[in-house]
């Protein structure tokens, strides 16, 4: 273990870098993911449910039908033919929403073969998409849901300065990716700034070794887009039009970037093409920069704590999050890391305190919506998640008590009002790989 | 230096004292370098500077186990790391001593104390046997306590991922030169003359390695053995009670398979409750209750945070989350406080008793919760600064430039 840091960084830190699924090549059928939206409603019977959407109520219920929150608010009447659960003394929130995961693209075991999230043989790589990696039964997504998380966007990592699509999932047992993409969900495109692309190749004596040649590169990368017009005669060219779905708006950018003056070259380079990133991802100086964001309307996806451990982190600060909130930039927390996403809901906690340290008031529902709402906003798919409000999708988690503790674990996770997670059940795993080994969540 | 430190009494306080149930509503009283009383019925004295502890928590200063604080600042930046060899280099490295080059000045300490931690083993990292941890006291001095604290073993799994390749060649290896470095460790302390008089065989080790060896070999030195597969934990074990070495297990991912056996053999076990992944395949059990299970076996339970040096400030977290999953709080704070420091022979810290060495933290809150922080630190009964750059960074763009 000459790097015990590696196991657990190794991604963000060196190489984690990501992209997104995009509308360009074969047709690919609109998403089916999920389950089937069970016909029996369920009424969760007075617990304090944090909507995501507004103050905490105190013992109200909730009430799902066809796979949709029908109902928030105290002494429901259940529906004839109802499941009714007794959670007094519970929380209830919305699903957490990882907006940054390499789950499936980097599992457990960390073995050679499941190094699948990189494609280091050239720095733009927009035709990959981290759906066509992503291994459904890596043992890690159990234990993600076990901490409460219903959706996450998978990326893939950051060697490139553009990665490939990202694809958002809904943590639903299936057999492939596919079988769990969340409906409609916008495509990602994964980009990558600052220090992982000039490692990667500027290490390997080819571009770009400097960041003034990422910027140029990238902004030859994105002319050379605009231009590509098809040529029946030569086919498909895949990445440039992956790239026009990015230009025309469609496809989100999910830019991977440290630095301040990183991500507001990019804005500018980016304002050239008469686009914006949907959110800088780990964004560890956004605080520096949080009115340029926030006037350029870019969300910011950050950690609580992480920091230092390359040149471009030793300025993250815990407040980083409540800094970006109080300036009204939509921030959200991820995890980039298949423990940490096991703990959202104490990430969030960790940069509530950090804040209030720093003198900043931030309500309890207002730093849930960094690993909900805003979350669900990233990567466009707040209209259905991220909060407890009629007509969105039941997913949502019983919490044995204040889910800003670290005392706290998830109790029983729903996903569109099926129940998919329930703590101290005794059953075989859910991944193929471990059956039969002891020890699983 | 005595005569500088004040008399403190913290008063009104929740105080865990590391050796038993917290008490309610007490009082410490801090004079010079120690603690001179502690309890519900303890009386300030007349000169102490009475700090208002209501709503408040104190713990003995936090110690961190198998930590590279210290030893990095920018870990990608490989010219900002030490306390590590070369992967070419032997990975028999006995002799190598992180106390040569911790440097208390490091970007991590800071941090670290941030999270309440006021000592820290510091251990080496790579090869086989890594070196000699440091056992440090992370006062504004910065001190070395004990230079030669424990030596380093690490038991790797072959080369895989994105992983270094080991330099010891895995785990079959590893056993195999462990053998030969001890046996040969045993020739030179029987024919020590012999070996001076050049008339020895060719040992596979310098005398510089030897000389450290041989003080695990007489079990002055504690070996500190990362491992985590069950198989290779047993293998441990066995080779510890053929040699009669004193060890400690870190990482130890599968030693809850093992409990009622280490139990019997009373050996330490270092764990990282945030770290419950089958990550490797020396790791497919990991659970993330082992911390539990351990303790109820009765194993002498030690809890670490063993990710990343940039992560040592989450110790209590690891430890509030092994709450979270069955262990005791009382059990869970003597964890990160009490265990270690006796594991490490400094019985007289890491509990709050009249006598103990005063190393204290004032939280605001429950010390093990991600709700709280760390307010103020006592080193030895000398308060130490918990500011960090990342506050300096915070007050500087508190008002966007």
């Amino acid at each position: 273990m000459p790097f015990r840091w590696s196991a657990r960084l190794a991604l963000a830190a060196t190489l984690a870098l990501s992209c997104a699924r995009l509308g360009s090549g074969p047709a690919t059928p609109a998403a089916g993911a999920a389950a089937p939206a069970p016909k029996q409603a369920l009424l969760l019977r007075g617990a304090s449910v944090m909507t995501g959407a507004g103050p905490t109520l105190d013992s109200a219920d909730v009430l799902v039908q066809e796979g949709r929150i029908a109902a928030v608010a105290a002494s429901l009447s259940a529906p004839a033919g109802a499941r009714v659960v007794d959670v007094h003394g519970r929380f209830v929130t919305p699903g957490i929403i990882d907006p940054h995961s390499h789950m499936g693209v980097y599992s457990v075991p960390n073995v050679v073969t499941n190094a699948d999230g990189n494609e280091m043989t050239g720095p733009f790589k927009p035709e990959v998409r981290a759906e066509d990696s992503f291994w459904p039964q890596d043992p890690a997504i159990e234990r993600a849901l076990a901490g409460g998380v219903t959706t996450i966007h998978v990326l893939p990592g950051s060697a490139n300065l553009i990665g490939g699509q990202g694809v958002t999932l809904r943590l639903v047992r299936a057999l492939s990716a596919r079988e769990m993409r969340f409906p409609d969900a916008p495509a990602t495109m994964k980009m990558a700034c600052g220090e992982n692309p000039m490692r990667v190749y500027g290490g390997k004596g080819q571009p770009p070794q400097t960041r003034m040649a990422e910027v140029a590169m990238l902004r030859q990368e994105l002319e050379g887009a605009r231009a590509y017009k098809l040529d029946e005669s030569k086919g498909h060219d895949f990445a440039n039009e992956a790239l026009a779905s990015v230009l025309a708006g469609e496809t989100l950018i999910e830019n991977h970037c440290y630095r301040a003056d990183e991500m507001l070259l990019r804005i500018d380079l980016f304002k050239e093409f008469g686009i914006a990133p949907r959110a800088f991802h780990h964004a560890v100086e956004a605080y520096k920069i949080r009115d340029r964001l926030h006037a350029a309307g870019v969300g910011a996806v950050v950690w609580a704590d992480w920091w230092g451990f390359k040149m471009e982190l030793l300025d993250a600060i815990p407040a980083n999050a409540a800094l970006l909130d109080e300036a009204g930039v939509t921030v959200a927390l991820h995890s980039d890391s298949a423990d940490d996403v096991q703990r959202l809901n104490q990430e969030a906690a960790k940069a509530r305190a950090a804040g209030l340290r720093a003198g900043l008031e931030i309500p309890r529902e207002r730093a849930l919506r960094w690993i909900t709402a805003n979350p669900a906003w990233v990567l466009g798919i707040d209209r259905r998640v991220g909060t407890l409000e009629p007509g969105k999708d039941a997913d949502l988690v019983v919490w044995s008590g204040d889910p800003l503790s670290v005392y706290a674990r998830a109790q029983q996770v729903f996903i569109q009002g099926e129940l998919v997670y329930l703590r101290g059940e005794s059953r075989p795993p859910r991944s193929d790989f471990e059956l039969g080994l002891p020890g699983t969540p | 230096m005595k005569t500088l430190l004040a008399t403190i009494a913290l008063v009104h306080a929740t105080v865990h004292t590391g050796t038993g149930p917290a008490l309610e509503d007490a009082t410490v009283v801090i004079e010079g370098d120690h603690v001179e009383a502690v309890g519900a019925n303890v009386t300030p004295p007349a000169n102490a500077t009475v700090i208002d502890g209501r709503g408040r928590q104190v713990t003995p200063g936090l110690f961190a186990v198998a930590s590279r604080v210290g030893e990095v600042d920018a870990e990608a930046e490989s010219s900002s790391v030490e306390g590590t060899l070369p992967e070419s280099a032997d990975p028999v490295r006995a002799a190598l001593r992180v106390a040569d080059t911790y440097n208390p000045a490091s970007f991590t300490i800071p941090i670290a104390r941030g999270g309440g931690i006021t000592e820290a083993l510091v251990t080496p990292s790579g090869g086989l046997v890594s070196g000699q941890a440091a056992l440090v006291e992370l006062g504004a001095q910065g001190g070395i306590r004990k230079p030669s604290a424990a030596l380093v073993v690490s038991i790797p799994a072959p080369p895989s991922g994105e992983d270094s390749p080991s330099p010891a060649g895995g785990r079959s290896a590893a056993f195999l030169r462990l053998r030969q470095a001890f046996a040969d460790t045993k020739l030179y302390r029987a024919s020590h003359g012999s070996y001076l008089g050049n008339r020895l065989r060719p040992l596979s080790l310098s005398a510089a390695d030897l000389e450290v060896l041989e003080r695990a070999l007489s079990r002055e030195l504690l070996l500190l053995v990362e491992v985590d597969r069950a198989a290779e934990i047993r293998g441990v074990v066995s080779l510890a009670r053929e040699l009669e070495l004193r060890i400690a297990l870190v990482g130890a991912a599968e030693a809850w398979e093992l409990a009622p056996e280490l139990a019997r053999a009373k050996i330490p076990v270092v764990i990282d409750p945030l770290r419950a992944l089958p990550e490797s395949f020396s790791s497919l059990h990991n659970r993330p209750d082992a911390a539990r299970i351990l303790q109820e076996a009765g194993v002498p339970l030690v809890i670490a945070e063993l990710s990343s040096p940039h992560f040592a400030h989450r110790l209590r977290w690891a430890a509030g989350n092994a709450v979270a999953e069955g262990l005791s709080h009382d059990a869970a704070v003597a964890a990160v406080t009490r265990a270690p420091a006796e594991l490490f022979g400094e019985p007289n810290t890491g509990v709050i008793r009249p006598g103990a060495v005063a190393n204290l933290v004032l939280w605001n809150g429950d010390p093990l919760e991600v709700t709280s922080w760390a307010q103020r630190m006592w080193i030895r009964g000398a308060e130490v600064s918990l500011e960090t750059r990342q506050d300096l960074l915070t007050r500087r763009y508190r008002h966007v430039p």
